[in-house]
């Protein structure tokens, strides 16, 4: 093997471990300096969770992919819970307290549910728009 | 590619598209990280034992199609489009990474050299494989695709790959010990019924998994 290419794999290993080291670090105090346990900001606004879940009646939805059962609240009152005026013309960012965050639109939104464990779950989206523990929701464009 | 290394690609690939829902089931189940195991141990680990035992390119890319069909053969397990699309990018950038080594892996022999190249490997296809999933995915979804999603969450991913890395580190210099077992001067009396009644077993194992859900 030609010592170039020897140094060559040799960097490029120690850069990817650097670099996955310091982006876990990150992850890390993105993690432990945001978020509230027992609440969800829609908009800025602060919704808690207990508060949610003794007003609306919990729906059962199928995920239509995966066949797996959620239940919850229905995504539509959490997000009306926010005071958006006419939300249907909106899109929404879900952001997980790790960072994670999808864009969904207002039709997935009506076959959502926000689970006790603050988790999205859909009937026509696949696993990957499931946001875990939700932070906040925002309003887009 | 000779007759030999093709069935091997088809063995190889059927045993990782059995893994993805049998095993990768029992790992979501248990709630352990799924995608470093699944891609650091078991993807990343067929991959390069296939390349030690025939020293064949192409073949790993090959595997990933096939795991990758029959994932898709089996939508009753978990989301089986992201899974098929992540199986086929980890193939393809196996291949990428590997393309750089000689053919018979006469290159690979001090072990720094193993290990980097194990950790390599394992990152590039975890992250690799994430980041297409995480545009695919969406983009055949009705929500659609979103580059800010993507963005906020790429040092999550890049941080995640840590692991596999590691994992690659560990096992490809273990599978090393491979390099002379010499496949291809098995006789072939004893190589195709040996190949040829494993990758029967895999499929069947495929149908009992994915038949019962049909009648449901």
């Amino acid at each position: 093997m030609s010592p170039g290419k020897e140094r060559w794999i040799s960097i490029v290993a120690i850069s990817v471990l650097l670099l996955g080291s310091l982006s876990a670090l990150y992850v890390h105090a993105f993690e432990t300096t945001s978020g509230d346990n027992n609440a969800v900001y829609i908009d800025g606004k602060k919704v808690n969770i207990d508060d949610l879940f003794s007003r609306y009646q919990i729906k059962t939805i199928t995920n239509n992919i995966s066949g797996e059962k959620f239940a919850g609240v229905p995504l539509e009152y959490v997000i009306k819970e926010g005071g958006i005026s006419s939300p249907e013309k909106f899109s929404y960012n879900l952001i997980g307290k790790d960072g994670y965050s999808k864009t969904v639109k207002w039709e997935n939104i009506k076959n959502g549910v926000l689970t006790k464990d603050k988790r999205a779950a859909f009937e026509d989206l696949p696993k990957a728009f499931m946001v875990r523990d939700i932070a906040k929701i925002e309003v887009v464009g | 590619m000779n007759k030999k290394a093709i069935l091997g690609m088809i063995l190889f690939g059927s045993i990782w598209g059995v893994a993805e829902f049998t095993v990768g089931e029992m790992v979501r189940n248990a709630r352990l990280p799924a995608g470093i195991i699944m891609t650091g141990i078991i993807a990343v680990g067929l991959m390069t034992v296939s390349r030690v035992l025939y020293k064949q390119r192409g073949m790993q890319l090959g595997m990933g199609l096939i795991a990758g069909g029959l994932r898709i053969l089996n939508p009753f397990v978990g989301c089986f489009i992201c899974s098929a699309v992540s199986i086929v990018t980890e193939g393809a950038l196996f291949e990428l990474v590997w393309y750089w080594f000689s053919e018979d892996l006469s290159e690979l022999k001090r072990p720094s050299i193993i290990v980097s190249l194990g950790i390599v490997t394992g990152y590039i296809c975890f992250v690799g494989g994430y980041i297409i999933t995480q545009i695919v995915t969406p983009m055949i979804s009705s929500a659609g695709f979103s580059i800010s999603n993507l963005i906020s969450y790429l040092p999550h991913i890049l941080g995640k790959g840590t692991y596999a890395a590691i994992i690659g580190g560990a096992i490809i210099p273990a599978i090393m010990y491979l390099k002379d077992v010499e496949v291809y001067r098995m006789k072939d009396a004893i190589y195709y019924p040996i190949v040829a009644s494993s990758i029967a077993l895999c499929w069947i194992i495929a149908a009992v998994e994915i038949v019962p859900h049909l009648f449901v």
